[in-house]
């Protein structure tokens, strides 16, 4: 079952497209977001969340359409954008009684219990919180409806790392359940190693793969080797190759056939989340 | 309907971080202060303090925010109508509030002017219906333009609708008006209606499709 369906996703806006981008968020899990700046997520994002129309496209979220044109469907989803979105000028507490209004499911005791764990000041005006605290708040906003889906643009942005760890358990918890299912944008890509079911890349606009995470990981490898290994065709075989006077080392995304070609002429090792967004990144351009 | 009584909830209490504001331009621009010029509040309290309520979610963050909500974008701005209606009866009994302290004040007769009172109500809702459409198509880029704007004309409009009254060109509308008020009345209620239900549906599209 399916959270969140895009079905070509396409969006042009002054130096930026987003191109026929089509995918699924499982229900039940983790799904990771990643990509370089200006890849597209927070745009994305957007989308899902009714802020911007694509131009081609559809998204479903829970069986119903998303975008701009609805607006039930946001009922059930507890969102955490990248910046501050509530008004600055009022306390904590102030904002709560506004934003509980929206909400059938508001449960008021979650939300003083976040409030303890989070040590937020309910009297305190967002203006005079920190990046953090304004971060926590919308958290505990964001939890303390019962949402089905939480959508996080870049959310442990800014956190210090205990608090961080402490939001990563937070979300293994939310989705123990299996009902509920947790999208979140991040350029932290350890994060995404300690909590993460499903990755979802993008750059520049385009998809460049949604699977599991262990797919990937065990599908990607780095190869390290001498230049002498690299010919015309063996450069095909990489996504992203960086090479320097004594050797190179490159990544794949067929590792076993890679070592079939090279047998022990190489070493290999597994990457992490951030190899390959790096190596993606820079393309099949040859670096120092 | 919930939803829209959470979002004027919202509008009312951003103003009240203005308050002293609008008490030191409700003193003012009263009878209080202007002794010889008791309408001039009519004028300038009200636009104040529409313009005031609907700057409140003039930024990014707060457009982003509302449009976030489990809340169609057409009841969004329905709210704003409604929120910047509710402003406009609260200024204008505020301001009928302080010329009647003024009256008492200075040893004057007190008086009700139901005519000014009316005028300025249609008036406050025709300059609402101009000013929301603008806010929701120019977005937060000519939006600021749009304020300034609009303070000049209802700075203006004070001493243009004073020269519209004396001018002798307009005594003639002012006759046919004076010989039938009641039909009068409603014609203006009713354009005053039409212009604003005009006004939803233009800002209605203008917002419908905005990228945020």
């Amino acid at each position: 079952m399916t959270a969140i369906d895009v079905q070509g996703l396409s969006k042009r806006m002054s130096g930026f497209a987003l191109e026929q981008v089509s995918f699924s968020v499982p229900r039940g899990y983790i799904t990771g977001l990643i990509g370089p700046n200006g890849a597209g997520k927070s745009t994305f994002i957007k989308m899902l969340m009714g802020m911007v129309a694509p131009d081609q496209g559809s998204i479903t979220i829970h069986g119903e359409r998303a975008g701009i044109a609805g607006a039930a469907y946001r009922a059930n989803i507890g969102y955490v954008s990248d910046e501050n979105i509530y008004y600055d000028c009022l306390s904590l507490g102030q904002m709560k009684e506004i934003f509980k209004s929206f909400y059938p499911r508001w449960d008021e005791e979650i939300f003083k219990e976040y409030l303890d764990r989070f040590e937020l000041p309910v009297k305190k005006k967002i203006k005079d919180c920190s990046k953090g605290m304004k971060t926590k708040f919308a958290l505990a906003l964001a939890f303390s409806h019962h949402p089905d889906l939480l959508i996080m643009d870049e959310p442990t942005a800014g956190l210090d790392p205990v608090f961080r760890r402490e939001l990563l358990d937070l979300l293994a918890e939310f989705i123990q359940d299996e009902k509920r299912t947790v999208l979140f944008s991040t350029h932290l890509t350890t994060d995404l190693d300690k909590v993460a079911d499903y990755i979802t890349f993008i750059h520049r606009g385009k998809l460049v793969f949604s699977e599991t995470k262990d797919e990937i990981l065990e599908r990607h490898l780095i190869v390290k080797g001498s230049k002498e290994l690299l010919d015309a065709d063996t450069r095909k075989e990489f996504i992203g190759l960086r090479e320097t006077d004594f050797g190179f080392e490159g990544l794949t995304a067929d590792g076993s056939r890679l070592q079939s070609i090279f047998g022990s002429s190489a070493l290999y090792h597994q990457p992490t989340l951030e190899d390959i967004m790096y190596y993606t990144a820079k393309g099949g351009k040859a670096y120092a | 309907m919930h939803s829209i009584g959470g979002l004027v909830r919202k509008d009312i209490l951003l103003i009240r971080r203005f308050i002293w504001l609008l008490a030191i331009y409700a003193i003012v621009f009263s009878g209080v202060v202007q002794k010889d010029n008791q309408t001039l509040i009519y004028s300038l309290f009200p636009g104040l303090l529409l313009i005031l309520g609907i700057s409140s979610d003039s930024q990014r963050s707060a457009q982003q925010f509302l449009v976030s909500l489990p809340v169609p974008r057409n009841r969004l701005v329905l709210s704003k109508y409604l929120s910047s209606m509710i402003f406009i009866v609260a200024a204008v009994l505020i301001s009928t509030a302080m010329n009647f302290a003024s009256d008492l004040l200075y040893g004057r007769p007190v008086h009700l002017d139901l005519m000014l009172i009316a005028g300025t109500f249609l008036s406050m809702i025709i300059f609402l219906s101009i000013y929301l459409p603008f806010f929701y198509w120019l977005g937060l880029k000519g939006f600021q333009v749009v304020n300034v704007v609009m303070m000049i004309t209802i700075m203006l409009a004070n001493g243009a609708a004073t020269w519209l009254l004396t001018e002798s060109d307009s005594q003639f509308l002012q006759d046919r008006f004076l010989a039938q008020p009641g039909l009068s009345w409603i014609f203006l209620i009713l354009l005053t209606l039409l212009a604003s239900v005009i006004s939803y549906i233009i800002s209605c599209k203008a917002y419908g499709t905005r990228d945020l």
